[in-house]
């Protein structure tokens, strides 16, 4: 046991030493100071951040865009992908990510984060039929959930940190179909997610409920490297942007309804 | 014993054997010569029919084996063969080699089978190498291990497709040696082979191939001291 | 650049349970897929062309196409249409099965067709049918030329069930992405996923070593 660990940690160590080289250059580019930030993104979640016929779009694109406009900050915007963005982050080559990202203790612990600008709360979506009344009844089934979100997390709440009855599928689209091909009982996933599925999808024969009690909602949050000077003049930004109505409209736009303004202060 | 008659054979548009007429009688040894490419050895492998015929009859025993109903697997069991590359299976030892067709063919016990194999190893002198893989063999003592393989089915008829063609020339005489031995106990046996020594010592008969043709046959030294046609003459006097 | 060990103590028991269905998904795929593969080898060595058809175009058709597109295929069409339901284990089981059978097959066929033909004649000569050749002298000296593709295969397959992953089925790489999405950091979970794999596979690779003296020894 205790080879393999020396082992372990050997070959740990060597993988950081890599890492951390590459880490410094992107701290020294950063400092220059007039260069534009690096912002990345994850285009694979509709409609926060994702591609159309190749081009970047979604409600996240645009609320950045805003945000750094009002602070005065030039920037540069990539899709990289979800862990790439992570590793970017996490080593400093890039400044800042946006997609939907979920605040929580947890990833706290590694990143920071803006103040919230999204509320997300959570929908049960299951074949029809079922008895499912409330979040709790989810509890005896099987479930599905995109690996972390905060669908994800709800679900975890309610059962128990990877219980074995949650299935984390690689994206919501695929647990869908596992709820079509009768692999689980139900989906858990926020409720922009779930409207959009059931109205694309009609024949799905599929029932959903909100339970607000059960599902705490979640927040999503900008995500920057620890100890970024950047957090300070976004979230001044953010906040602007909440006052002079310039929030109000891109959410109405992408989503169709009034945010819950009380719920982001 | 053997009878063939307008036998032919082609691969693709390939004209082997034209019209073969051969007749092999019972323990008569029959040498069969030629240049390469004569179809001497394809003449061999139809005699069990390892290559398929083409046309005409082969008849054994009064069995025409030609004949597509016959039990071609029985027909070969009674006609052993062995080859110039040996062909011994590298994953069985010596013993095995022996007794695997006994066992699975003939249907032999394995200690009636090793029982038998032994005594046929001791015949070619390799008794001592039984529990060996071919591998760790001599060239000769392959070759040996491969007649005695042969023996053990108990064949009516010997056919050796230049048995001594792909061995050291110190080896040939031990191969030659067991070969003659067989003569002399009165097996049929047909032979392609360059070892014209061994034609005229041991054959009753020689088979001259050219082009698919059999051009001339006679006893060995009636047909080296004095050929009829032409072709034969050329042929011998580049190899005697 | 700091790293957290405490993630990966936190999730070893996850990543040891994961372990144990790579493993179990690894094996049971590959003893599937040697048993089909030899048989699919033999159909596609035919000299029948209306035999030899098919089984080209199995082999063709799982070697041709992204092993992802075949688990969603088999996961969500075929086998919920074939047995009413699946799960996603039984579902990975399946595809790396069939998947690893068409490899396995052309590994066979390349180990039969590498025998020498005076193997088969010398046997046929001595009176043995189809069967027994196969049996007793072509299988037993092509089995032991396939070992060291086999192993290749078998540790491609081992990685492919990584796949796994992505419908769910809770096998190491699941693990990996979970404890990944959960703090939201990359290298912990999955260099210690990356280890265990490399752990199989050098075990894999011993083990195959040992089987291929243990076939050497004459």
């Amino acid at each position: 046991m205790n080879k393999w660990m020396i082992g372990i940690i050997a070959t740990l160590v060597i993988f950081m030493l890599a890492g951390c080289g590459s880490s410094d250059e992107g701290d020294n580019g950063a400092s220059e100071g007039k260069e534009p930030i690096k912002v990345v993104t994850e285009a694979g979640f509709m409609p926060f951040s994702y591609l159309d016929k190749g081009e970047l779009v979604g409600f996240d694109i645009e609320l950045i865009d805003a945000v750094l406009k009002e602070a005065g900050i030039e920037y540069t915007i990539e899709n990289v992908g979800w862990e790439s963005m992570l590793a970017a982050v996490q080593n400093k080559d890039a400044d800042l990510a946006i997609a939907g990202i979920t605040v929580d203790d947890d990833r706290k612990q590694t990143y920071d984060f803006s103040s919230s600008y999204f509320e997300s709360t959570h929908k049960v979506v299951f074949r029809e039929g079922e008895a499912i009344t409330s979040g709790e009844d989810i509890k005896e089934l099987k479930v599905g959930v995109q690996a972390g979100t905060t669908g994800s997390k709800a679900a975890e709440k309610i059962m128990g940190e990877n219980h074995p009855n949650i299935s984390k599928y690689d994206s919501n689209t695929l647990a869908f179909m596992s709820l079509q091909s009768g692999d689980v009982d139900a989906v858990v996933t926020d409720n922009i997610v779930a409207d959009e599925y059931v109205n694309n999808n009609p024949d799905a024969n599929v029932e959903m409920i909100t339970d607000p009690e059960t599902f705490d909602s979640e927040f999503y949050g900008i995500m920057f490297p620890k100890g970024s000077e950047l957090v300070e003049q976004v979230n001044t930004a953010l906040q602007t942007l909440m006052e002079n109505g310039t929030y109000e409209e891109l959410y109405k736009k992408w989503f169709d309804a009034d945010p819950n303004m009380d719920a982001l202060q | 014993m053997i009878t063939v008659k307008h036998l032919k054979k082609t691969f693709g548009d390939l004209e082997v054997l034209k019209d073969i007429n051969v007749e092999i009688k019972q323990k008569e040894v029959v040498v069969v010569i030629g240049p390469s490419g004569s179809g001497k050895s394809t003449f061999l492998r139809c005699l069990n029919l390892i290559e398929s015929v083409t046309d005409g009859t082969v008849t054994i025993d009064g069995q025409e084996i030609t004949d597509k109903k016959m039990d071609i697997n029985k027909l070969r069991a009674e006609v052993g063969m062995v080859f110039q590359q040996f062909n011994l299976f590298p994953h069985k030892t010596v013993l095995q080699n022996i007794t695997l067709p006994m066992i699975t063919v003939r249907k032999w016990k394995k200690q009636d089978a090793e029982a038998k194999a032994m005594e046929l190893l001791a015949k070619v002198g390799l008794q001592d190498k039984a529990s060996v893989y071919p591998d760790s063999l001599s060239g000769g003592q392959k070759q040996r291990v491969a007649i005695a393989r042969a023996l053990g089915m108990e064949p009516k008829i010997m056919l050796f497709d230049e048995p001594t063609s792909a061995l050291d020339p110190e080896m040939v005489g031990e191969v030659l040696e067991v070969m003659k031995q067989l003569a002399k106990e009165g097996m049929t046996m047909v032979v392609v082979t360059h070892e014209m020594g061994f034609a005229r010592e041991v054959g009753d008969r020689v088979i001259f191939m050219d082009d698919g043709y059999v051009v001339e046959e006679n006893e060995p030294i009636a047909l080296f001291q004095n050929p009829q046609h032409e072709r034969t003459k050329a042929f011998l006097s580049k190899v005697l | 650049m700091d790293f957290r060990f405490e993630i990966i103590t936190e999730y070893m028991p996850f990543f040891l349970e994961g372990m144990m269905l790579t493993i179990l998904l690894s094996v049971v795929g590959v003893l599937v897929g040697c048993i089909l593969g030899f048989f699919i080898a033999l159909g596609k060595m035919s000299p029948v062309l209306l035999i030899r058809f098919p089984f080209t175009w199995y082999i063709n058709f799982l070697r041709g196409t992204p092993l992802l597109v075949q688990l969603f295929l088999f996961h969500y069409a075929v086998l919920p249409a074939l047995l009413g339901d699946t799960t996603a284990v039984t579902s990975v089981i399946v595809t790396l099965s069939l998947n690893s059978s068409a490899y396995v097959a052309e590994i066979f066929r390349a180990g039969l067709q590498s025998i020498d033909k005076g193997q088969s004649e010398a046997a046929h000569s001595l009176g043995m049918n189809k069967f027994q050749v196969m049996r007793y002298v072509l299988l037993p000296q092509a089995f032991k030329r396939s070992i060291p593709p086999l192993g290749n295969e078998f540790i491609v397959l081992l990685k492919d069930s990584s796949l796994g992953a992505m419908i769910a089925a809770p096998e190491l790489l699941y693990w990996g992405r979970a404890a990944a999405s959960q703090y939201l950091r990359v290298w912990e979970p999955y260099l210690m996923v990356a280890l265990i794999y490399l752990v199989l596979t050098l075990s894999l690779t011993y083990l195959l070593n040992y089987l291929e003296r243990r076939f050497d020894v004459k």
